[in-house]
């Protein structure tokens, strides 16, 4: 069967009622559950994974595919309005959507972060569609020491997004990293810091941990700031809310559209390699954003080119996600792990076969995907003027239900009461951490990395039987990402200096404002 | 002393202290679960030092700077939490609605919510969509 035959046939399996249902559904119910602190993509794909061994492979996928993205994405939405990003890869996006939020451009923040997330998944579906077997080789070259040399990539982000204070930021993220030295050690099966506590022999849970630093840090935030007169999280009323348009300008438009393309190829790219996911790529995209930005110093204020580049990368990660699990078999994050295995229920191998002569549900799958993306953006905008209405319920009324939204969301991960103490234990920590002028987002990097980058390593102390160097200088790519991680490294403090010489000492400057 | 430099000196004696007590534990444990760990809390240490630095050395002259913390402004706050551990409890003794509606109806007096008819609505929309969701939908258990 030729590539336009399996097109066809896969066009008339997407255009039945049945799929173009599950589609709709798919995409509805991921927004909701995106938007639900706690909920997060691979929880809803794993709840749903048992609804579609009732139905065909190919609606089944399809649905699983398209709540997958949109929950990315829903994350974004409360993440912007209210501070609390619905899913882990949406805390980047908190960073800039919440000060525009309080800058009274609440529906700008929700309609940059949709479109940024349309062309970003859409994107990574034609990616899917057109490179999947070419890009999915790449992560076959990757061994222990270059994903322990990415996770060091990755956290070498903290230097830009520690706010004013490098220090505080830093120490933010090795706590991260501290964090999750917590549990069972991999390689050895020692408990560490577990305090006979059972639970926490399976590590500190990240998604209540997140839950609490940034939900219920902001409910203690919210409750003092109602002490002090703010009773909404915007001040005004529902009228000047709706005023205007989710769609940015012309102008807007140009400025973010290049930092959607290179952060959509980076998200990408990071979704192929397995074991990293949307949170890492919507961070690594944010940093990039920040340090090729004339201002940088407006990331963290609501700088709109930090919502294009989180969330154009963190839903670009879904696409790539898909890469190396069809092709190869490898899921690129955890949601894709789950979805591996309710494809394989559905008798569907990945591998070359299901290029060829599974061709047709294949390819009816990614088409469902790209469908998925372009309907998440265009309900996205629809709704955008409605959801935007929760900054003006009053604060006395949004607490409660955020910390209700907050208990379920943490306890449902597991039906773990535990996980609410961890989120109580953390909501105090980002409470105090906010209160003495430490950044909350570096510990939640370190905290994802950290365990990627201890296994990793250890790993590679055993691959190479005691010669580091040697097999260090053995893999060109390792070495590339060791430059990398320099650059990343080093980086801020050469912009910091390059910044002093052009345009004075920033600090005395502030002063004299 | 600056306020914020005081703050600055207790937050790194509380930092110190916990990090050092943290490292007492690494001691019991073999070599290789420990070298992590120990790796994190030797570069905490370090930072937390460098930050008190930092601080004395901006703020050290400066006799009017302010801290992050004051009481007055932590105390309601801290007294909702303390709230959400009181639900917490109660979650785990009545159950997700039972309790819910307790610190709904808690929250939304405590913090003037009127008229009553309201904070009965919120409450009753509020129950049916987790049912709807969590139950019926997501089949979890609360």
């Amino acid at each position: 069967m030729s590539l336009t035959e399996m097109l066809m046939g896969a066009i008339a399996q997407l255009f039945t009622w049945e799929c173009l249902s599950v589609l709709i559904i798919g995409v509805v119910a991921g927004m909701i559950v995106g938007a639900l602190p706690g909920l997060s993509a691979s929880m809803a794909v794993a709840l749903l994974v048992p609804l579609t061994f009732q139905m065909e492979p190919a609606p089944g996928l399809i649905m699983l595919t398209a709540v997958y993205t949109s929950a990315i994405y829903g994350g974004s939405v409360t993440a912007c309005l209210i501070h609390t990003p619905g899913t882990p890869s949406s805390a980047a996006t908190a960073l800039d959507g919440f000060p525009l939020t309080k800058q009274g451009q609440g529906l700008k923040a929700v309609g940059i972060s949709t479109i940024s997330s349309m062309i970003g998944g859409t994107a990574s579906a034609i990616a899917l569609l057109l490179i999947a077997p070419q890009l999915a080789k790449v992560s076959l070259w990757f061994s222990s020491l270059e994903y322990f040399l990415l996770a060091c990539f990755g956290l070498t982000i903290i230097g830009s997004m520690s706010g004013d204070n490098m220090a505080k930021g830093l120490i933010s993220g090795a706590l991260g990293l501290f964090f999750g030295t917590v549990g069972l050690d991999l390689l050895t099966g020692y408990p560490r810091f577990t305090f006979g506590i059972i639970p926490l022999e399976s590590g500190i849970q990240l998604v209540p941990a997140m839950i609490g630093l940034f939900a219920i840090s902001q409910v203690m935030v919210s409750v003092e700031e109602l002490r002090g007169g703010q009773t909404k999280i915007l001040e005004g009323n529902i009228k000047d809310l709706a005023v205007g348009s989710p769609w940015p300008s012309r102008k807007e438009m140009k400025q973010i559209m290049p930092t959607i393309g290179i952060s959509t190829v980076l998200g990408i790219l990071i979704g192929i390699l397995p074991g990293t996911g949307c949170d890492i790529g919507s961070w690594v995209a944010y940093n990039g954003a920040q340090r090729r930005s004339k201002h940088p110093e407006k990331f963290g204020h609501g700088a709109i080119e930090g919502i294009a580049a989180s969330e154009s990368a963190n839903n670009a990660v879904t696409g790539g996600a898909l890469i190396p699990m069809l092709t190869l078999g490898i899921p690129g994050s955890g949601t894709c792990a789950i979805m591996l295995g309710g494809m394989m229920i559905q008798g569907l191998t990945p591998g070359y076969e299901l290029f060829t002569k599974q061709g047709e549900i294949t390819y009816a799958i990614i088409l469902g995907f790209l469908l998925a993306n372009i309907l998440m953006g265009v309900l996205g905008m629809l709704v955008a003027k409605y959801v935007v209405r929760i900054c003006v319920i009053p604060n006395a009324i949004l607490i409660p239900l955020i910390i209700g939204l907050a208990t379920i969301g943490a306890y449902a991960i597991q039906n773990s009461s535990f996980d609410v103490t961890i989120m109580l234990v953390f909501g105090l920590i980002g409470y105090f951490a906010r209160k003495l002028g430490f950044a909350t987002a570096p510990m939640i990097l370190g905290m994802i990395l950290g365990p990627m980058a201890e296994k990793n390593w250890t790993q590679t102390l055993l691959i190479c039987r005691g010669d580091l160097l040697g097999y260090f200088f053995s893999r060109p790519i390792s070495i590339l990402l060791f430059v990398m991680v320099v650059a990343g490294l080093f980086t801020p403090v050469f912009m910091r200096f390059f910044n002093k010489k052009t345009m004075g000492d920033p600090d005395a400057a502030s002063k004299e404002d | 002393m600056s306020p914020k430099v005081r703050e600055s000196v207790i937050t790194t004696v509380v930092m110190l202290a916990v990090f050092g007590f943290l490292f007492t534990q690494t001691l019991g444990m073999p070599d290789s679960p420990a070298l992590f760990p120990r790796m994190c809390l030797a570069l905490l240490s370090i930072l937390t030092v460098i930050m008190l630095y930092l601080d004395v050395r901006k703020y050290g002259k400066d006799h009017e700077a302010q801290g992050g913390v004051h009481w007055k402004e932590i105390a309601l706050p801290l007294l909702a939490f303390a709230g959400v551990v009181v639900y917490a409890v109660l979650f785990d003794l009545f159950g997700y609605f039972i309790a819910t509606a307790i610190m709904l109806v808690g929250f939304m007096i405590a913090l003037k919510v009127k008229p009553w008819w309201l904070i009965l609505a919120i409450i009753a929309g509020y129950g049916l969509f987790i049912y709807l969701m969590f139950v019926v939908w997501l089949k979890v258990n609360i």
